[in-house]
């Protein structure tokens, strides 16, 4: 977990510069603890296995 | 007397046969409204001014001899996200309220005053809709009617407290995740979240354009059906809004359940569920004769999924705002933007396409049936000010996580009309009716089903 939060740290840094968003240390810190939440929920996304031909629907057409 | 406690249908019935005038029972809506908003604030602007000449224009008709239409006079008031001419468009923001007022009326604003119905006033929501509690950091918490001390439930959490007191009979709101059907369960109340892409979103502040929907809240299944009814068309303002005709359902609102095959969702729908919210869903199965039990694939992951998309698309939406008023945020919302702005793209584009592996099983049990019942909330509204609830002997965030069973049905757009159930001292809790795309006209004959048999019922709060 520590190794997970010092990556996310970097990352934030990191995303943030390249978006152009300036973070003070409470903001950075309050945005890693969010986004492990939300990694979270990705590693239950990104751990399925998906057919290469299921797609992004072009139009979301029901 | 309190026409603002009345339904739509018989107020609508009042006005157009001349037993009241559209002035008098707009009057004393507002009257209500200004008595109970200080309680509750659930209203976050009353258009006074522009209500009182809607309900003279609504009589001049009848004097005249012209049709009035089929709301003639019914108070109402929309989510403080759909754009009314004059007002700036809050969205529950403080940042909103220095934009220039919208020039025109959302689209279904319009076709409510053209049905006849009369706009009071605006409504209280989370901050540009992120959020299930409607504790707004810029405007206060919306309190439960039907006890003070507990939320409404949000994100349209104005829009169902203001039902729910009795103040309007009907409004508008938004779901993106569940801020329609997690409010119903929480205050108590009917509401529709239909297909996506059935309603028209145009002038409605967005959040997530792959998860929008908008619909109304009511206090009986006629009414919700009568306005759902009024609102459908298509219209090419809304780009999501798919080109088909309205398909009306107070038709066939009374033909009951004959041959349709009901199903409760088990696993993930149940597993943290409260008591309470299982003993909702079995009453409401027991009522329509169901014993049949289905599973929806994956829907754990199908959560996870919608809750990524709409972190990212949230957060690119505000990405300027974030970056130039950072500090005027709600800091509630604030963080969870700044984390969407910024996550991977490649877990955005998984998600996006497990949305249509996932659409794909959906679909393929509505092949054996035609109905999916499921809890609303998994408990009763919490109180306001709390952070964590404990649900199947897990403590975890309200906020995000209220919508936990919402989440799957709207991030493939299934109709879904969430039904109050009542219990003698304790807090209402609703039941999720699901169908397949486009059959909403099912959703509301099973709810009228279960209000006709009493087992769901929306009285107001005292």
């Amino acid at each position: 977990m520590q190794r997970d939060l010092l990556d996310m740290a970097t990352f934030v840094t990191q995303a943030a510069a390249a978006n152009g968003i300036s973070l003070d240390p409470e903001r950075h810190a309050q945005v890693v603890a969010t986004l492990l939440r939300v990694e979270e929920m990705a590693e239950l996304v990104m751990a399925f296995d998906l057919p290469d031909d299921v797609e992004i629907a072009p139009v979301f057409a029901l | 007397m309190n026409y603002a406690s009345h339904n739509a249908v018989d107020t609508a019935r009042s006005v157009r046969s001349g037993q009241t005038s559209a002035a008098d029972v707009v009057r004393a809506a507002i009257t209500q409204i200004e008595m109970g908003n200080d309680k509750i604030n659930c209203f976050t602007q009353i258009t006074r001014d522009r209500a009182l000449a809607e309900a003279a224009a609504v009589d001049q008709r009848i004097a005249a001899g012209q049709d009035p239409g089929p709301l003639a006079g019914v108070p109402y008031a929309v989510k403080n996200l759909f754009d009314v001419q004059g007002l700036p468009t809050l969205a529950g923001s403080k940042i909103n309220a220095s934009e220039p007022p919208a020039v025109t009326d959302a689209m279904l604003v319009r076709k409510l005053r053209a049905a006849g119905a009369v706009l009071v006033g605006t409504l209280n929501m989370d901050e540009y809709a992120y959020g299930f509690t409607t504790e707004n950091s810029h405007y206060g918490a919306t309190a439960n009617p039907h006890d003070t001390r507990l939320i409404a439930g949000g994100s349209s959490g104005g829009s169902a407290a203001a039902v729910a007191a009795g103040m309007v009979p009907i409004t508008l709101g938004s779901d993106t995740n569940g801020s329609i059907r997690v409010p119903s369960s929480l205050s108590g109340i009917f509401g529709l979240k239909p297909t996506y892409g059935r309603l028209s979103r145009a002038g409605a502040f967005p959040f997530v354009g792959s998860l929008d929907h908008v619909g109304p809240f009511a206090r009986t299944v006629e009414d919700l059906a009568l306005v759902y009814d009024l609102l459908q068309g298509p219209d090419p303002e809304d780009p999501a809004c798919r080109q088909r005709q309205p398909e009306p359902s107070i038709p066939n609102l009374n033909a009951g359940i004959y041959g349709l095959r009901v199903a409760v969702a088990g696993d993930y729908f149940e597993n943290d569920a409260e008591p309470e919210a299982i003993e909702a869903v079995s009453m409401v199965a027991r009522t329509l004769g169901s014993t049949c039990r289905i599973t929806l694939p994956e829907a754990a992951r199908a959560r996870a999924a919608a809750f990524i998309i709409t972190a990212s698309e949230g957060g690119n939406l505000h990405l300027g705002r974030l970056k130039q008023q950072g500090a005027d945020f709600d800091p509630k919302t604030r963080d969870r933007l700044l984390a969407g702005a910024l996550l991977p793209v490649a877990w955005y584009i998984q998600a996006q396409r497990f949305r249509r592996w996932y659409y794909m099983q959906v679909m393929a049990l509505f092949q054996d049936v035609d109905v999916i019942l499921l809890p609303a909330t998994p408990r009763s509204a919490t109180p306001i000010g709390q952070e964590t609830m404990v649900v199947g002997g897990k403590e975890m965030l309200i906020r995000p996580n209220m919508g936990m069973y919402t989440q799957p049905i709207s991030f493939i757009g299934l109709p879904v009309v969430v039904v109050p159930v009542h219990r003698t001292g304790r807090m209402p809790i609703g039941v999720q009716i699901v169908a397949a795309p486009w059959r909403e006209e099912i959703c509301l004959r099973v709810a009228r089903v279960l209000e006709t048999a009493g087992v769901v019922s929306a009285p107001i709060a005292h």
